[in-house]
């Protein structure tokens, strides 16, 4: 926790006003990130009867939240203002009651479009691919497969319309949106099927993808092969000059058990997995090394996909934060460090994603419904003092202060 | 209204952020090139020293700026980087047009995703193998390559680069290690594991080296490397050609790395802990010496020694060693230039030019031969009036020891040296008698001319045989052949032999000469009607040829248009009554052009001049204006006029030489032929000014003098170059100010200021102070240990006590007051230890109005805690130079800004608002109400009710304090997550703040919305990209001009001072305006050529961290105003084609656009002024009359006027009205008399008119007007209407004006416009939002009553008591009767006549009677039913109503019979001091039963 504190506010404000702080808002998004803390006053408009699998930020603005339940509803949120008490209002919704163009199970993969918010992507374990218009909540085109598609993912640079499907057979589709195209299949993972896929974050050739094998294949689609690198567990990095990087095999595996999340750092240099192994591993996505970082054991108990979120600071790229949901809790740990700094609890169900919002720096998690998680606890003291204390006019002789130490308000409730 | 900002700079940014040195503008040229933020500019350096011929502005920040050459150049060509990820490289070329021509000749976007470097970007090119290397993203490094790229091309081509792989993360330096087979660089990065823990304190870094695949396109490692242990490894200078050698340099370490050898570390005293190396650069060009700066300013000399055995080809350097130069800005970029001399650029103080000496001077090798003003960061600033002398921004600039107030203002400063005290004269002329310096002073007077000889500084009268000191001397110049030329009313006396003899005299027998004037051979004069031309010789004064034209001649002149040449052919002439300026041919007295002046006052002066090889003839009215033509000197024709209003007084024109003005100007680069510019014209009147030229448009640069009557430029032996000015107290002998646009004069503190206030009532300046110890330089004592008078700041608090350290630590803050005019501090107070000054305001607490008090909040800051815990707030008052605290208050956070707001003091602790009030009994703070924020309220600003803040990421927020509840409410705020550094009122709806990344938005408030959260949400409506980060705003104006023809409204001018010494002006454009610009913006835009092809759309295109979208809402006015500069042609063809929103065609005219953006350009101030004398008197208070005064108060009742002329037969020197609560006020001056007329709306028109003609019978002649204005508050009118009246009224013969008078919706204003060839200027317009106050939400006027005073011409508010004469009756006689406004009183006649009138039976019975019998008892009713604005009314006025009805009821039957028989009328005069009638019968007032 002592690498995430930051310098105290009134100097870094000096310093901006000197013109001799360039990071200033990164540093402040630091201070923010490491105390991250349940807002008990902001609730989302609830909407979900069932387990939410999926959630999505859209990053054009980082306000739209879309939410997938396993009963195929899908809804959007406006998490937009991020005051200390809010309701964040539904923007819309997709069911049987309002669209006939609806999902009947489970949603996989909701994926906002990365250029702008005007249009999603959803699927669905009814073998259904939507691409939806938000403005006018209508579908525009939807592709249908024989088989069941776990994930898809479209790149995140711009001018790209490349979907990237992952199917139980092991298949990766490429889904041309601009021309309709949906034949294109790598056949790279085994029979026993592939359930994640994730585009590089700075390329739209290059794809990640998680087998039930364990395998983490990087496949670039321009080229005839298969796949150029598959991860292995035991290419580890380190300083010693002795080892010799070992040469990925046809056996080796990234995970002993299947793979359940995959996360590219911002940093474009790093990939997150965790597998149903339990463990997290850290990899050199450059040239397919695993770091030697120890996160313990990750519990992932029955989830079948987990969405991890990786905060990590412009300023400072040492300082990384993932965000793991492990049961019903959420576990923050330092990337490179693998130390465990907190861990979230407010969940009574099984948490199955969290995406972080850069912009307001926030958190944002679902189980059986959506919680946000922010820097403001010293906000709702205040906020829960002056409640109690509905305006203390003329009295001035005790100072906040001493409120403050009286009140013992506090959201660290241990794991058990 | 919302989001229709204009943005222009008024001080470009001055903070060096980049150099380059090379011969960039042509081969043989050796040029410094400075970046400043947003623009460069290229300096020729020569054995003067350094010459700017060259300031060109980029769309961008910029990072980089690499000037280098290609082995197949010959000269050399700059790259520069931007902080949009724009990459050029720009050429300079000497061109026919432009000296220097700045073209592009590559450009690219280099932007790519990934994470920016957290460092500063890096750059370094190869200039053999012809490649750039840019570091901009982690893991990535970037290279261009230049091998197909030749300068002799012309078209630009695109910039391409290929990204290359690099592992290592973090990377400090890069530099290509020169001569090498294959491009090599070395890379210096510090420890970095992926995997280990991380622990800030280790110091180890490594130096990596690589060699470029130029085919492959790829990097490779090479085999030298070196690990390295120092503390904060900055630099890496590559050392030799063709080895792996360099030196790195930390912050307090040198170090020299050799392939298979040993390093080399510098040992030296000198770089002790403190020391911090920040900035090198080689001296030699083999690299044997460098220049080290460190960051407080110590300037270093390193000499590597070398081994010379070996010869040249491989040296080895065998030690190093580092002296001390002395002492310069701190400064991060430093160059070497030549023979010793370097250049300082320093982001935190000003820039310097040194010069290195061999031999130490006072202890130091160096000299600062020039400095170069930069006011960043401006930290804040605050605008003070000053008496006289226009507005001063003062601004908190520089950091460290290099800390300034920056004191700024436009307009010239006089430095006098010495004064003459003789008055009356009425014109003035230096001569050189025996002399090759000015040395004699003839003055004139009325009746009589004197001589004075100037010896040293001595001053003594004599007289020289030679000269007339009988007649008032018209003109008296030097002549050829040392020869002196005498004009006086009497004769023309040509005189010789050093002013002895007299030569030559002719006489005109008929009459008096009444002008003249001459250059050193020809000479012409008037005498009345009639023009005599002659030519002067050798002891010989021929009369050539004489004319008679219609009318008397006013003025004329026939100086040379080339100030080189001895004669003219042109000489011109201005006319009485056919107010107009002929040209005549010389010496045929041909006329050449007659120029009617469409004025009707007479021109006072006319000259010709030539500026920037343009022949201007400019001539000055009498009543103030100044009007220029263009002359075409082969045709004589006048053509392009243009006006400028300057004074109000006649004006005298008259040339001087630019030198004797400011000998240390030096001269602009865009002027070919340097004679051209050195001629610049004074203007002597009550606002004195300078005519100059830049970039071929007139400047106007006024003054600081009040009133000049006649002034010479006069070129002593001992003052040197100076002027001679003429007041009405005595000539002055000195110099003024170099003619540039801002003036800048700077107090040097010694540590920063971080606040500023200024305390009115002490004239005194209150700073906040941080003192370090590392400020310590030798010849810089603090401005906080200065201080007459220190005190210590204690405090009883417990918790700070017991929290601060007793020991003292390095920083310490202080409270220092400065004195306004001398500038030395009077106090200064030291904080605790550990104690932080934060915020200070000066207020006056509403529980006690007679005191005012500064209020500072203090926090106590530890690094290691997250925000500060615990702070205070200081109450002092400060009154005759002594300080006292009265209290202290305890606050649980970092107070980051305070104001006074409605009497009590408003703070923003940490995350909430807070309002206290002053209780005077216990002398203590108390808390009232709080608002909790969001995260950290940064700043907080007022408009009446309403409290805005900007927090730290999210947004703003306004607020509103509800005066009942005593809590504040909030209003709105924006939902966006800003990351927001100042924020500022724009109006009552629309907001402004600016933003981390240097963009600025605008926000509106729709409070019209029938929907709550339409209501609470703030809408982003202007979006723009400054490309500088903004700290402060503050709602005020600098510029000092004005003018009467304008249509701009300058509601809300907002001055903006950022971190690179930016001063940027906002204000907001009516919706038409801003169509009109915007759609000019976007046609200038894709024809105003941008250097290095950067689209302006893309520029200013906002973009934050997380957020980006097309600019809006704002008008680029710095793009707007080049307009002004490009050829007519080009002018016309830009505006054929302008449309605006929905493609509807705008219609203008190129004329009408140049006036508009020219005003928009210098001339905004005498709004600023309006609005600020009319918000400044609403705000004013209220003036109590003495009985004395009420006696010589003439009282004017609705629908009534008075007109009061300067000396009343009876002693009235006061007039006023009151009650305007839906009324207006309007006086009217028209310097012989005073009229006040009280209009209801009622026959206006017909009102109006009575009182001019009553008006006109003091002064016939007189047309012009100096307008007051006092009208309700509730009117849908906005100022910037009246305004356009204003220019209606002020320009009444120019005919494009009259577009704008039919949307005047207001009928006084509109009487005005219709009414011709009167003039009305207007002083005070106390009306709508400057005569507007909401209590409860509802409006209420500022100012009910005004009283004005004759003698002094001063307006002050009142509310009258006496009320006059028969008040009762005359009250009565309005409420009857729709009639004009009757004179009440003139003092022309000097008596009060009421007319007679009746009352119709009718309105009594239907109107009088019901209301007396149903309404006379419910207050609330009655109020209703005879009011147009019950709610406004004040108390007395029931009162009043009710006598006037019982009046009407009691009397009206005999009223009729109580007029005189003869004159129908009742008439009181004045006896003893009282108003008396002989008419017996009149009752003066009922009671109230």
């Amino acid at each position: 926790m002592e690498k995430y504190r930051a310098p105290n506010r009134v100097n870094l404000l000096r310093a901006r006003e000197y013109g001799l702080e360039q990071s200033f808002i990164h540093i402040e998004q630091t201070r923010r990130l490491a105390d991250f803390t349940l807002c008990k006053y902001r609730d989302l408009t609830s909407y979900h009867h069932s387990s939410i699998s999926t959630m999505d930020l859209d990053q054009s603005e980082y306000r739209y939240l879309l939410s997938g339940g396993s009963n195929g509803h899908i809804c959007c949120h406006d998490m937009f203002p991020s005051s200390l008490v809010a309701t964040h209002p539904i923007v819309f919704q997709i069911d049987r009651n309002t669209n006939r163009d609806h999902h009947t199970h489970n949603i996989c993969s909701l994926i906002w479009y990365s250029n702008d918010n005007g249009m999603f992507i959803t699927l669905g374990l009814d073998k259904k691919l939507k691409i939806w218009d938000t403005n006018r909540v209508k579908l525009v085109d939807d592709y249908e497969f024989n088989n069941f598609a776990y994930a898809a993912q479209i790149p995140s640079v711009a001018d790209t319309s490349i979907i990237a499907v992952a199917h139980e057979n092991g298949d990766l589709r490429l889904i041309d949106i601009r021309t309709g195209s949906n034949s294109h299949i790598i056949h790279s993972h085994t029979k026993k099927g592939v359930c994640l896929i994730k585009w590089f974050n700075n390329s739209p050739y290059l794809l990640a993808s998680g087998g039930v094998d364990g395998r983490v294949l990087f496949t670039d689609i321009r080229s005839s092969r298969n796949h150029y690198m598959s991860l292995d567990r035991d290419n580890i990095l380190t300083d010693n000059d002795q080892v010799k990087p070992r040469a990925t095999t046809v056996s080796s595996v990234a995970h002993h058990r299947g793979v359940k999340s995959l996360e590219f750092l911002p940093d474009n240099t790093h990939l997150l997995t965790v597998g149903a192994d339990d463990l997290m591993y850290l990899w050199n996505i450059n040239n397919g090394q695993r770091l030697l970082v120890n996160y313990g054991l990750v519990p992932t108990n029955n989830m079948r996909m987990l969405t991890m979120a990786c905060a990590q600071m412009k300023h400072d790229q040492t300082k990384g934060l993932v965000y793991v949901p492990c049961g019903k809790f959420i576990r923050v740990y330092d990337i490179f460090s693998g130390q465990r700094l907190s861990t979230l609890s407010g969940h009574l169900m099984p948490v199955s994603a969290c995406i972080y919002n850069r912009s307001l720096v926030e958190l944002y998690s679902c189980s059986d419904d959506i919680l946000v998680w922010g820097s403001v606890k010293k906000e709702q003291e205040e906020y829960e003092i002056s409640l109690k204390n509905p305006e203390r006019r003329q009295d001035t002789t005790r100072s906040l202060g001493q409120v403050l130490n009286r009140d013992e308000w506090s959201d660290d409730e241990e794991e058990t | 209204m919302a989001a229709t900002n204009y943005v222009v700079t008024v001080q470009s940014p001055t903070a060096v952020t980049a150099l380059a040195t090379g011969h960039f503008t042509s081969p043989t040229d050796f040029n410094l090139i400075v970046a400043k933020n947003t623009h460069f500019e290229i300096y020729i350096i020569n054995s003067e020293g350094l010459k700017l011929v060259k300031d060109v502005c980029i769309y961008g920040q910029i990072h980089i700026l690499k000037c280098f050459r290609l082995s197949n150049m010959n000269k050399d060509v700059l790259f520069i980087f931007t902080d949009k990820y724009q990459g050029m490289i720009l050429d300079c070329r000497k061109t026919n047009q432009d000296q220097y021509e700045i073209s592009t000749k590559c450009h690219g976007l280099l932007r790519d995703t990934g994470r920016q470097t957290v460092r500063q970007l890096l750059c370094t090119i190869d200039v053999k193998h012809g490649l750039i290397l840019l570091r901009i993203f982690e893991g990535l490094i970037k290279l261009i390559y230049l091998k197909d790229f030749s300068s002799k091309e012309s078209s630009s081509k695109s910039l391409e680069a290929y990204n290359v792989k690099v592992d290592e993360q973090n990377i400090i330096d890069i530099q290509f290690l020169p001569g090498h087979q294959k491009p090599t660089f070395v890379i210096l990065y510090p420890q970095t594991s992926d995997t280990s823990t991380f622990n800030r304190d280790q110091e180890e870094y490594h130096i990596r080296t690589y060699q470029v695949e130029l085919k492959e396109r790829d990097i490779s490692k090479l085999t030298w490397k070196q690990d390295m242990t120092m503390s904060e490894a900055s630099f890496v200078i590559p050392i030799g050609q063709d080895t792996f050698s360099c030196i790195v340099i930390g912050r307090n370490t040198v170090a020299f790395y050799k392939e298979n050898d040993r390093p080399l570390e510098i040992e030296s005293l000198l770089l002790d802990d403190d020391a911090g190396i920040v900035g090198y650069c080689p001296i030699d060009d083999d690299g044997c010496r460098y220049l080290l700066t460190d960051y407080t300013g110590k300037l270093y000399l390193l000499v590597l020694e070398r081994d010379k055995r070996n010869g040249s080809s491989s040296t080895t350097i065998t030690d190093m060693k580092l002296d001390l130069l002395g002492e310069t800005s701190s400064c991060e970029y430093i160059t070497y230039l030549d023979n010793g001399v370097a250049f300082i650029g320093s982001r935190f103080g000003d820039s310097q030019l040194i010069r290195l000496l061999p031999e130490p001077q006072n202890g130091s090798h160096l000299e600062i031969l020039e400095s170069y003003t930069n006011l960043g960061p401006i930290v804040d600033m605050c605008v003070v009036d000053l008496e006289r002398q226009g507005r001063q921004l003062v601004t908190c600039s520089g950091n460290g020891k290099d800390s300034s107030l920056r004191f700024i203002r436009t307009g010239i400063g006089i430095h006098e040296h010495a004064s003459i005290d003789l008055r009356n004269i009425k014109g003035i002329w230096a001569l050189k008698i025996d002399n090759h310096y000015d040395n004699h002073l003839v003055v004139a007077f009325f009746d009589q001319t004197r001589l004075f000889h100037l010896q040293n500084d001595e001053i003594e009268e004599i007289e020289l045989a030679g000269f007339d000191f009988q007649h008032q001397t018209l003109f008296c110049a030097n002549v050829i052949a040392d020869q002196y030329l005498q004009i006086t009313t009497h004769s023309i006396r040509l005189i010789g032999n050093n002013g002895k003899d007299l030569l030559v005299e002719w006489k005109n027998e008929q009459n008096e000469i009444t002008v003249g004037s001459s250059n050193t051979t020809q000479c012409v004069c008037a005498s009345g009607n009639q023009l005599f031309y002659f030519e002067i010789g050798r002891a010989s004064f021929t009369e050539i040829n004489k004319c008679k034209l219609p009318y008397n001649i006013a003025c004329l002149d026939v100086t040379p248009l080339n100030p080189q040449e001895e004669r003219t052919n042109l000489c011109v002439v201005g006319l009485w009554t056919q107010i107009s300026v002929w040209i005549y041919r010389l010496p045929t007295l041909d006329v050449l052009h007659k120029e009617p002046l469409t004025s009707d006052t007479l021109p006072r002066s006319v000259v010709m001049i030539t500026f920037d090889s343009q022949p201007y003839v400019v001539i000055s009215l009498a009543d103030g204006p100044i009007v220029y033509y263009l002359l075409d000197v082969e045709q004589g024709i006048l053509y392009e006029r243009k006006k400028v209003s300057l004074g109000t007084k006649p004006t005298t024109l008259t040339i001087c030489k630019r030198t004797d003005i400011s000998p240390s100007t030096t001269t602009s680069s865009s002027s070919t032929d340097p004679s051209s510019q050195s001629t610049v014209l004074f203007a002597c009147s009550d606002r004195p000014s300078v005519i100059s030229s830049s970039n071929t448009k007139l400047v106007f640069s006024a003054v600081n003098l009040r009133e000049i009557v006649c002034m010479c430029s006069f070129h002593s032996e001992f003052y040197g170059a100076s002027l001679t000015l003429v007041t009405d107290a005595g000539v002055i002998l000195g110099r003024i100010d170099d003619i540039q646009k801002l003036h800048v004069r700077s107090l040097v503190l010694g540590e920063p200021a971080r606040r500023i206030t200024f305390f009115e009532e002490e004239k005194a300046f209150v700073v906040l102070t941080q003192y370090m110890d590392v400020y310590q330089t030798d010849n810089i004592v603090p401005i906080s240990k200065q201080a007459h008078q220190k005190i210590d700041c204690t405090t009883t608090i417990k918790n700070i006590n017991d929290v601060v350290p007793p020991t003292q630590n390095d920083v310490i803050d202080s409270i220092v007051i400065l004195d306004q005019h001398t500038h030395e501090a009077r106090v200064s107070v030291r904080l605790l230890n550990r104690e932080e000054a934060l915020s200070v305001c000066v207020i006056t607490f509403a529980d006690d109005p007679s005191s005012s008090y500064i209020a500072v909040g203090t926090a106590i800051v530890f690094e290691d805690d997250d925000t500060p815990k615990i702070g205070r707030l200081l109450l002092y008052r400060y009154k005759s130079g002594h300080l006292n605290l009265v209290t202290e208050k305890e606050l649980n956070g970092a107070p980051h800004s305070m104001l006074p707001f409605h009497g009590k003091l408003l703070v923003s602790v940490g995350s909430a608002v807070r309002l206290y009030k002053f209780s005077p009994q216990n002398h203590e703070l108390v808390q009232l109400t709080q608002y909790l924020g969001h995260i950290d309220c940064l700043q907080v600003k007022i408009k009446d009710d309403f409290v805005l803040f900007n927090d730290l990421m999210k947004s703003i927020t306004v607020l509103r304090y509800n005066v009942d509840e005593g809590k504040f409410e909030e209003i709105a705020c924006d939902v966006q997550p800003q990351w927001t550094t100042a924020c500022e009122f724009f109006d009552d709806d629309t907001f402004i703040c600016a933003e981390d990344a240097g963009n600025l938005i605008s926000c509106h408030k729709d409070s019209g919305s029938t929907k709550e959260n339409e209501r609470n949400v703030l809408k982003e409506l202007g979006l723009c990209h400054l490309g500088e980060n903004i700290n402060v705003f503050r709602h005020g104006c600098l510029v000092t001009q004005q003018t009467a023809e304008t249509s701009i409204s300058l509601e809300t001018c907002t001055l903006m001072g950022s971190v690179s010494g930016y001063i940027g002006l906002l204000l907001q454009l009516t919706p038409q305006l801003y169509q009109l610009l915007m759609s000019l913006q976007l046609a200038l835009a894709d024809y105003v050529p941008s250097v290095g092809k950067i689209d302006h759309g893309t520029w200013r295109s906002f973009e934050s961290d997380n957020h980006s979208s097309v600019s809006c809402g704002f008008v680029d006015g710095d793009l707007i105003e080049t307009y002004l500069d490009l050829p007519k042609t080009v002018q016309e063809e830009l505006i054929t084609d302008l449309h605006g929103e929905n493609n509807t065609p705008i219609n203008t005219t190129v004329e009408e656009l140049v006036k508009i953006i020219e005003e928009l350009a210098q001339q905004l101030a005498q709004h600023t002024n309006l609005i600020h004398s009319s918000t400044e008197f609403a705000k004013s208070p209220e003036f109590k009359q003495t009985p004395e005064e009420i006696t010589r108060t003439i009282y004017v009742h609705q629908r009534e006027f008075a007109v009061v002329g300067k000396n009343d037969p009876n002693g009235f020197h006061l007039i006023g009205s009151d009650d305007a609560t839906t009324c207006h006020i309007l006086v009217l001056d028209n310097q012989h008399a005073i009229g006040v007329i009280h209009l209801d709306g009622a026959e206006t028109n017909e009102s109006l008119e009575k009182m001019l003609n009553e008006m006109k019978t003091y002064a016939p002649d007189n047309t012009h007007y100096d307008t007051y204005l006092v009208g309700p508050s509730k009117q849908k009118l906005k100022l910037y209407d009246v305004i356009h009246i204003n220019i209606v009224l002020g320009g009444f013969l120019d005919g494009s004006n009259q577009q704008h008078s039919h949307r005047l919706s207001h009928s006084v204003l509109n009487i005005f416009a219709g009414l011709s060839n009167v003039s009305f200027h207007l002083k005070l317009a106390a009306i709508t939002p400057y005569n507007d106050h909401i209590v409860h939400n509802v409006h209420y006027p500022l100012i009910y009553g005004i009283c004005f005073d004759v003698c002094t011409k001063s307006i002050r508010k009142m509310n009258f008591s006496d009320f006059g004469p028969a008040f009762r009756l005359r009250s009565v006689y309005l409420s009857v009767d729709n009639h004009p406004a009757c004179c009440i009183y003139s003092s022309r006649i000097g008596s009060i006549a009421i007319r007679q009138f009746s009352i119709d039976r009718h309105i009594i019975k239907q109107y009088y009677e019901p209301l007396y019998l149903y309404y006379f008892h419910n207050d609330q009713k009655l109020l209703s039913m005879t009011s147009t604005s019950p709610e406004q009314e004040r108390p007395s006025y029931l009162n009043q109503m009710k006598k006037t009805i019982l009046y009407i009821l009691k009397y009206s039957k005999v009223l009729p019979g109580w007029f005189d028989k003869q004159t129908h009328s009742i008439v009181y005069y004045r006896s003893n001091g009282h108003w008396v009638t002989d008419n017996k019968n009149v009752v003066e007032d009922v009671e109230i039963l």
